[in-house]
Order: structure tokens, then sequence, then C-alpha cells
């Protein structure tokens, strides 16, 4: 019987200590916007949205039109991917968060 | 709360009984003042430094639990930490989009001979960045060290923010629509 008990401790252990590794899973992700003249656009506001996970703090592109999201939830649905002026939208569309590293397709605005 | 919390709570809570059990027991009579003789003394000593003697039990209780009071409230305290006020002016096309990102730099380590890292670091702010941005526009920075800190100011000067590249034509095509309802752009960011 103690050994059963036991052997249900270690069980539900290992299943917490997996549950905890695959939940904290986290992704960098990054990728550059730049306009028709292939110029670097800096100063955009790019935000991550999910229906589950919600909003990103919102990142800045740098003067090389790049952005840099360190920590994002890796996630089995996309993401939608969300560009803006200030506060008006450019641009929005959906990736998948997957692996440790996700580099984002250029864009081209 | 975490267990330091618990602990102070639980020393804080001792001193109470200490302080209020010698006054009871003083007014009940168990222990006098005018009984105390000099051969039954209390001592109570901490490491080797600090060392209270008295003939009188009831206030040596009493030192004991206000001690333990003052002590679990000095540690509670919360650490002061300094505004810092930070003054300029910026001058861009849109004002209303302008956005001043501020970071502190707490202090820098490095990882062992085989990788690891190993530290303790005390969150001291030791530098403040402070960076201007809008779109189109190339960001501005202030970097502001110990000095500006402990005085509690950082002068930004004048900014002068040059458009660099002009608002592209929205284009619907360029919009996905979205299927869900999702947080407006000024819900607080949940991660990054």
């Amino acid at each position: 019987m103690k050994k059963l008990l036991r052997l249900a401790v270690l069980c539900l252990a290992l299943a917490g200590l997996g549950w905890h590794t695959t939940s904290a899973q986290l992704a960098m992700v990054e990728g550059g916007i730049y306009s028709k003249a292939n110029a670097p656009i800096p100063g955009l506001t790019v935000s991550l949205v999910h229906p589950v996970v919600g909003r990103s703090s919102p990142c800045m592109t740098n003067a090389q039109g790049w952005y840099v999201f360190h920590n994002v939830p890796a996630r089995p649905e996309p993401y939608y991917f969300e560009v803006y002026w200030g506060t008006r939208l450019l641009y929005r569309n959906t990736y998948l968060v997957q692996g440790p590293r996700v580099l984002l397709p250029k864009i081209v605005l | 709360m975490t267990t330091f919390d618990y602990i102070l709570l639980m020393l804080g809570g001792c001193g109470v009984i200490l302080v209020l059990g010698s006054m009871g027991l003083l007014h009940k009579g168990v222990i006098k003042l005018s009984t105390a003789s000099s051969k039954e003394a209390v001592s109570i000593q901490f490491k080797q430094t600090i060392r209270v003697t008295s003939h009188y039990p009831a206030i040596a209780l009493f030192i004991v639990g206000l001690t333990g009071v003052s002590l679990a409230a000095f540690m509670a305290k919360p650490s002061t930490v300094r505004p810092l006020a930070l003054e300029g002016n910026i001058k861009a096309r849109d004002l209303s989009s302008v956005r001043i990102e501020v970071t502190a730099g707490l202090c820098a380590t490095k990882p062992a001979t085989d990788g690891r890292v190993i530290d303790t670091i005390s969150p001291q702010v030791k530098e403040v960045l402070v960076e201007i941005k809008a779109p189109g526009c190339n960001p501005e920075s202030r970097k502001f060290g110990t000095k500006e800190i402990a005085s509690g100011k950082a002068a930004l000067g004048d900014i002068v923010l040059d458009q660099k590249i002009e608002m592209p034509e929205v284009s619907p095509e360029n919009i996905k629509p979205a299927t869900v309802s999702l947080p407006p752009l000024s819900a607080p960011g949940g991660f990054n």
C-alpha cells in the first residue's frame, strides 16, 4: 500500500514537472519593417495579440526598423501581429510562435 | 505573502505576547518588581556582543518583547526608492504619438567559466536610460548615471525628432480581419 502511495506521489510530481516545463516555453520573436523604398521605418508600434494569452507590451521599431519580443509564450494557435503608426493600424497578419527563436518575414509597408 | 513576511508576522506577534504577558503577570502578582534579588537575574546575550542583565524578570520579558516588535517593524519597512524627475522639451511633428521609454540598469554580471550563472545582485538603480521615440523618426536617447539619480533630477534638454519617413498609405489588403475579439492597443501588456 505504501509503495503504491509513493508511486502515485512520484507520478504526480513528474506530471507536475512536465506541465511546468511545457507551460514555461518562451520564444524570442523578431523581425524588420521597411518602406516601399526599402528604408527601415523607426518608431512603429508593434504588438502581438493572442485570444488566450492577451496582448503583449507594445514594442517600438528601432532606427534599423527592427523589433524584438523577448518572452512570448509558445502557443499552438497563431498570434495576431499588428503594426501601428501611433494608434493607426497599418498591418495585421497571423503567425505561429513555436520554438525558441522566431524570425518573422520582412514586412514592407 | 512570502515566508519572510510570515516570519516577521510571527516575530511581531511573539513580541506583543511577551509584552502583554509580562504586564499581565505583573498585574496578577505572579512576578513582582519588589522581590528582585541580586542572585536571581535574567540575562540575555546576543553573539557575545550585546548582553542585557536584569534582576527584574518582568522588565526583561518586556524588553525582549518590545525588541521583537521593533525589529519586525524595522524589517517590514518598505525600502524607499527616490523618485527621478525628468525635465526637457521635445519638438516633433506629432507630439501625441511620441513615446518616452525609461529603463533602469541595475548592474552587469558574467557567467562562470563553465557557463553557469551564479550571482547575487543588489537591486539598486545605477543607470537610467530614457528613449524618446516617434513613428518615422530616429529614436533619441539620454543616459543618466548615479550622480543624477542621487540628485533626483534628470535634465533631458531640448530634443528634436526629425521626420525621416512619412506615414505609409493604409492599405486594406495589409490588414487581415480578426476572427476573434482582440483587446485594444491600450490594454495592459501581459507579456513581452
